[in-house]
């Protein structure tokens, strides 16, 4: 199997990838910009050849590498970044190489929020009231129907970058003033903690691994406010989760891919946000691996060579992810070290996180696991803690 | 523009194509399994590079060469062979590399008889009556409806190969007792010339050229069974049932930017369609077209892919007839070639033999001779053909 990694040092954790894809058989073809001297060893031993391109967003140069790896390996397989970023372009090089996969033509409802909804209203799983707004007078309408305040995103856009909340009629003027040239889409402000539903759908959309984080702050407000992040996995996935879970996997189309969906959690149910088509992000994949004592690095690496997945632990942990914001003006109740005495039985994992992740992550994280919920939330509690 | 050719040197015609191309501004890029040194100077001038495999018949050789053009020169624009043999191989490099054209799913409807026969039909255009047979009692069942004889064929297959006509219930028991492996089809024996409507359309599926072949009497069918002489012409003016017939058909087979050369029986009670080829019609045609219309249609081709138009009128001033003469010991012609010349050379536009693998179905050695007027063309192929 010829399995092309796009980025393969980026995040560094998914270097993992492409150890257990070497390892499960696959040879690890990698497309990057960094020079080859400065992958790490292990991904270096990782890969059977590296072809730099001088500019990944120069897409020829990206589709002569892969020209190259055909000539050279014959048929590709694989063509995958597990990046949001590359999505898109992952798409192009699969439709251009016909690898298997999502292709230009399945991207709409990934690519675009109103096309999401869509699909969402499609699969009958209840989404945010809007649509795409093309002016001022327009976006009005729709707010006599919505109520203040409202949420403006891009529609083709990444995480939370570049999303607004409007509160009154001043916000929407400035917010119309000064928005960039690209379609809006505005919706209703939901209310409500975000709950996910992430897992590894199988080469036919069954849902083969799963799991729920429950995040206590909206990731928006953590990004604007400079607020801490918080967040835990549960042990049991609730029903409600579990039955839109599985049914957007499916009306997505998602094949043998990571994804990550995130409903409201309001008081009248759950209401979807959105679907992204690869991992959660920052440590996502190791707090899989710690809630579950499992590598699923590795068990997504057998089900791309293998077509199935060996059964997953059903999560012995609770495990929760503390970031923190370590700003000049943040004053912590209690220092790195006090933590690690109170709380080190509970750290699986801690340290500094890049600086590209830190707006919404934090600068430096813990990851907590305990068969039980509340020994993590008290020792979150405790890390968090400001003066 | 970037133009992979396959096996640029057959037909030795083809090279037309590629110089065109390369002409008109195209890199054309060719892969093939001969040496370099062997391809004719015409091909070696018109490639930009050339990538020999081993073995054409091996997909991982032709695919791995696609990925080289790829990483050297970019994305792939166009990937040809012009060729019956080939047509699925092109469409699954085309697959593999997203190349404009038609593609392994576009394919079936053209590939296999029994559904151009269902495409033909739900536009309303008469087939000859049959289906896929699978053993004796279904022919029988079949020939009780048809009447004999019926003719026998491969549902998928190029040309006349392994066609038959069978005339009586025992001729299809020998069939059956040892018919080759694959799917046959067997139809009613339709009578009749066979009237051809060829041409180009462009990317938008509009037909930019068109043309028409008569074969008298029989098809090539009997030609290639029996050691008969290939005569065909093409018409000037097309009949509008033709025309009518052929536009649809092109339209419904979804056709872009190719040749393509479908085959009609003409019997009493009009055209009945026999089958479609998305390439041009074999041999000289592109020749026979190009004396017909006093034009360049391989440059005209060149220029559809490269500009999106065709520049030429081909408005068809000439009528070309086309007299391919099967020469065995045992055929004794009444004329000479010498003979020939000097009767008829003025209205000879080009004569010369036929390479043996295309000898069975368009003869030996070819005459092609012109004129605005076909009863001279007919009178002097009378001449020509004429056996002792």
């Amino acid at each position: 199997m010829n399995y092309i990694f796009i980025s393969p040092n980026f995040p560094p954790n998914y270097v993992n990838f492409s150890i257990r894809l070497k390892e499960r058989g696959a040879r690890v073809l990698g497309i990057g910009s960094d020079p080859y001297e400065q992958l790490s060893p292990e991904l270096r031993g990782a890969l059977t050849e590296y072809y730099r391109v001088y500019d990944m967003e120069n897409y020829e140069g990206v589709l002569q590498a892969c020209g190259f790896f055909t000539h050279k390996f014959g048929k590709i397989d694989r063509i995958e970044s597990h990046n949001e970023y590359w999505l898109a372009q992952d798409a192009r090089l699969r439709t251009d190489f016909n690898v298997f996969g999502f292709k230009d033509r399945d991207m709409g409802p990934i690519k675009y929020k109103s096309r999401m909804k869509d699909v969402f209203r499609s699969a009958e799983i209840p989404v945010a009231l809007g649509r795409v707004v093309r002016s001022i007078d327009d976006a009005r309408d729709l707010i006599a129907e919505t109520g203040w305040p409202v949420c403006a995103k891009p529609d083709s856009g990444v995480g939370a970058a570049h999303t607004y909340k409007l509160h009154d009629d001043d916000d929407l003027q400035l917010f119309f003033d000064s928005k960039p040239k690209i379609d809006y889409i505005m919706e209703e402000f939901i209310e409500g903690e975000i709950h996910t539903f992430d897992g590894l759908a199988d080469r036919d959309s069954r849902v083969i691994f799963m799991n729920t984080f429950i995040f206590e702050k909206g990731v928006m407000e953590t990004v604007n406010e400079g607020l801490d992040m918080f967040y835990y996995s549960l042990r049991e996935i609730p029903g409600d989760i579990l039955d839109y879970g599985t049914r957007a996997v499916e009306a997505f189309g998602l094949k043998e891919r990571f994804f990550h969906i995130e409903f409201f959690r309001t008081e009248k149910g759950l209401v979807a946000l959105e679907v992204n088509a690869r991992p959660p992000g920052g440590w996502s994949m190791d707090i899989f691996n710690y809630e579950n004592d499992a590598d699923l690095y590795d068990r997504y690496a057998q089900l791309v060579t293998e077509g199935r997945m060996d059964e997953a632990s059903a999560r012995p942990y609770y495990t929760a992810y503390v970031g923190l914001k370590e700003r000049e003006n943040v004053f912590r109740a209690h220092t790195r070290e006090e933590s690690v005495e109170a709380y080190g039985d509970l750290m699986v994992h801690r340290g500094p996180i890049e600086s590209i992740f830190s707006a919404a992550i934090g600068d430096y994280a813990y990851v907590l696991r305990s068969p039980d919920l509340s020994p993590l939330k008290e020792a979150a509690a405790f890390i968090l803690d400001r003066r | 523009m970037k133009f992979v050719c396959l096996s640029p040197s057959f037909p030795e015609n083809y090279a037309n194509f590629w110089r065109s191309l390369k002409e008109r501004g195209a890199t054309v890029l060719g892969i093939d399994s001969l040496p370099y040194d062997r391809l004719g100077d015409e091909v070696k001038k018109s490639l930009t590079e050339y990538y020999r495999v081993n073995d054409m018949e091996n997909y991982d050789e032709l695919l791995r060469a696609c990925g080289y053009f790829t990483h050297r020169y970019g994305r792939i624009d166009r990937i040809e062979s012009h060729n019956e043999y080939w047509l699925d191989r092109d469409a699954r490099l085309r697959t593999d590399f997203n190349v404009e054209g038609f593609k392994t799913g576009d394919l079936l409807n053209v590939r296999y008889k029994s559904r151009m026969k269902e495409v033909f039909r739900s536009i309303g255009i008469p087939v000859a009556r049959g289906k896929i047979v699978r053993n004796l009692e279904e022919g029988r069942a079949l020939a009780a409806e048809t009447g004999w004889p019926v003719c026998v064929k491969p549902d998928c297959g190029v040309g006349a190969s392994s066609t038959y006509k069978f005339h009586s219930e025992e001729e299809l028991e020998v069939f059956f007792r040892k018919k080759p492996s694959g799917d046959f089809l067997m139809e009613e024996f339709i009578r009749g010339e066979i009237q051809t409507f060829d041409g180009l359309v462009d990317r938008e599926g509009r037909v930019v050229f068109m043309s028409s072949f008569v074969l008298p009497d029989c098809g090539i069918m009997e030609m290639v069974s029996y050691e008969m002489d290939t005569m065909h012409y093409t018409l000037r003016k097309l009949p509008d049932d033709l025309v009518d017939f052929g536009l649809k058909t092109v339209k419904a087979f979804g056709l872009r930017e190719r040749f393509f050369h479908i085959e009609f029986f003409r019997t009493d009670k009009g055209l009945v369609a026999l089958e479609i080829n998305a390439r041009p019609p074999g041999g000289w045609c592109i020749d026979m077209f190009n004396y017909a219309n006093d034009a360049d249609l391989y440059d005209q081709y060149a220029g559809m892919v490269l500009e999106g138009r065709v520049s030429a009128a081909l408005d068809r001033p000439y009528h070309v007839y086309y007299i391919g003469l099967k020469e065995r010991e045992h055929i004794r012609r009444a004329h000479g070639r010498d003979e020939i010349l000097k009767s008829f050379g003025s209205m000879i536009v080009r004569h010369g033999p036929i390479i043996p693998l295309f000898a069975p179905a368009m003869g030996d050695y070819a005459y092609l001779l012109r004129s605005s007027e076909l009863e001279p063309l007919q009178h002097a192929a009378a001449y020509i053909a004429e056996r002792a």
